[in-house]
């Protein structure tokens, strides 16, 4: 029996061990979130996708051939691939177009987001910040808000101005911003009664002060999780509005309207709507993976 | 004959109990016509029972409530002519959760720095200085600086909250209840730093507290509050020893001694 002998370079040293930076501990924690690993990478999978889309796409997306129509997918007795996913009832590469319609979902879901983000994060922080007068105005904005159908409003105000991406974008975060706002006004609502908000004001910071570096860094992680949901929900919303046909508009390649597209054979070629409904169920499931693990990782309670 | 340093004449807070414009207005008076000095370098502790308004005081005096009428003096100035950064220098708040008082988010070296930024000072040398002297003044291990709230136990977090209540030095330190949520060992550690800080820093104390062994042991003057009123004023030794009023000689009756044969103090006692 040979003894084992450790070198010195192999025993971490005490600072090592002691003196982890907040980050590392961060990333650590991340690494070892399996909800999060997933979800965080198929959603950069996604997004690397939508990026170099024009290098990785097998076809130009809007090049149809009428003769090839309906072709199908690789795994199908007649695939071929030449077109691994087959292709829609113009002949359009199916790959092709769901490479680039990642590039929609993802700018409407992020860009839908973050305009609601911000009139709902200013407007429930402002409400559960202030309280009194300022909380009941806002609520009365965000009851009527509430009251409107989401889908009925976009879809009268997409009819009044007519479609296209930006003006999907502007409706989307126009009308979506209520979750923000009741989350992060009940969350503010709790922080503000914390002692440490009173600290602050007895040490003379200004409002904005305490909102900024007391208030905030304490609802982030609901800002975090509702920010995701929403821009699953925004993409959901597009696919939706899309589908109707009030959405983005054809030929650019959209998930929803290819599901809208391809409705119409979905007895015949189920494949037409699977592919773009299993797409856009994955991306939907990693938004929310990642939020959720996003959450879970910089918990307070977590930081040992 | 020391100066009078808080001086808060007929001192009224009222809150309005009804929610919605068209609703009928209903008050509820938390203070109700209070008068008060406090000498500099003395010990003034608040008594009284849950909901008697000694907090809305204190936060009056804070000035982070304003109050409905009547007046508070700070050093002969009205309190709500002092300007915000100035009248922090003056006046500070310890509070009773050492759990609710640190925002979680923050290192200890940045809780404790922030009354430094606040009050402009831009310069890290000055604040490594301060915050490192202040740290061993109120008993904390300088490793501390980096760690985050939850790693230290309920009496480090409150000598954080003291150290960040005194690296200002401010004449006035209110102490709302400051060892009530602390196990009772370090209470007493937490009692035995405050006095001595006050000493050593030549501090103005307002003690608020349900405690009477603590507002026996630490204060020089008491204060009794019963209904958003101030009933009762007096030496910490006459009061004890001559309660004046009703209120008082029950609150002092239902003290829990260590003597087991005394039995748990109840209304048959004090009636």
């Amino acid at each position: 029996m040979s003894k084992t002998t450790v070198t010195d370079d192999q025993i971490p040293s005490a600072e090592k061990i002691i003196a982890t930076s907040p980050l590392y501990l961060l990333l650590n924690r991340s690494v070892r979130h399996f909800g999060m690993t997933i979800g965080g990478g198929v959603l950069l999978v996604i997004f690397l996708m939508a990026i170099f889309a024009p290098y990785l796409a097998p076809h130009d997306p809007y090049d149809f051939d009428l003769a090839n129509k309906y072709i199908s997918p690789v795994w199908a007795a007649n695939g071929s691939w030449e077109h691994i996913l087959g292709t829609d009832g113009q002949g359009r590469d199916y790959l092709s177009r769901i490479i680039f319609g990642a590039q929609v979902s993802l700018l409407i879901g992020f860009a839908a987001m973050l305009i609601s983000g911000v009139i709902g994060t200013a407007l429930g922080v402002a409400a559960g910040y202030f309280g009194g007068r300022v909380d009941m105005v806002i609520t009365f904005l965000i009851t009527t808000r509430l009251a409107m159908p989401v889908i009925l409003v976009a879809l009268a105000v997409v009819a009044l101005v007519g479609s296209s991406m930006w003006i999907v974008i502007w409706v989307l975060g126009l009308l979506i911003w209520d979750r923000f706002a009741v989350v992060m006004r009940s969350t503010t609502q709790q922080v503000r009664n914390m002692d440490y908000v009173a600290s602050a004001q007895a040490l003379g910071c200004s409002t904005a002060r305490i909102i900024m570096s007391e208030i905030m860094p304490n609802i982030v992680n609901a800002l975090i999780v509702v920010a995701t949901l929403e821009v699953a929900h925004a993409v959901l919303l597009e696919a939706a509005l899309s589908f109707l046909g009030l959405g983005v508009q054809p030929p650019t390649p959209s998930w929803g309207l290819m599901i809208s597209e391809g409705k119409g054979m979905m007895f015949f070629k189920p494949w037409v709507i699977a592919i773009p409904g299993t797409a856009l169920f994955m991306l939907v499931l990693c938004i929310n993976l990642l939020g959720d693990g996003i959450r879970d990782v910089t918990a307070p309670e977590n930081r040992n | 004959m020391s100066e009078v340093i808080i001086n808060a004449e007929n001192v009224v807070k009222d809150y309005s109990l009804s929610q919605g414009v068209f609703r009928k207005k209903e008050i509820l008076r938390a203070v109700d016509g209070v008068s008060l000095k406090v000498l500099r370098g003395e010990v003034l502790a608040l008594v009284g029972e849950s909901g008697c308004g000694k907090t809305t005081l204190a936060k009056i005096i804070l000035g982070l409530l304003p109050q409905t009428s009547g007046f508070v003096q700070l050093n002969g100035q009205l309190l709500n002519q002092i300007p915000r950064l100035k009248l922090a220098k003056m006046v500070q708040p310890v509070f009773q959760d050492p759990y609710s008082s640190l925002n979680p988010r923050k290192t200890i070296g940045s809780i404790i720095t922030l009354p430094l930024t606040v009050q402009g000072d831009r310069n890290p040398q000055t604040w490594e200085n301060r915050v490192r002297k202040t740290m061993d003044l109120v008993g904390l291990h300088q490793r501390m600086f980096h760690q985050y709230p939850n790693q230290l136990s309920g009496g480090q977090r409150q000598r954080v909250a003291i150290a960040r209540a005194l690296i200002n030095r401010p004449a006035v330190v209110i102490c709302d209840e400051p060892t009530s949520a602390l196990d009772v060992s370090v209470q007493s550690q937490i009692l035995n730093l405050l006095n001595e800080l006050r000493k050593e820093l030549n501090l103005t104390y307002i003690i608020i507290s349900h405690n009477l062994a603590v507002v026996e042991h630490m204060a020089s003057r008491v204060a009794v509050m019963y209904f958003g009123k101030m009933v009762e004023e007096a030496e910490t030794s006459t009061l004890f020893s001559q309660p004046k009023h009703s209120y008082t000689q029950k609150l002092l009756n239902s003290i829990l001694t260590p003597d087991p044969r005394q039995g748990i103090p109840d209304k048959l006692k004090t009636a």
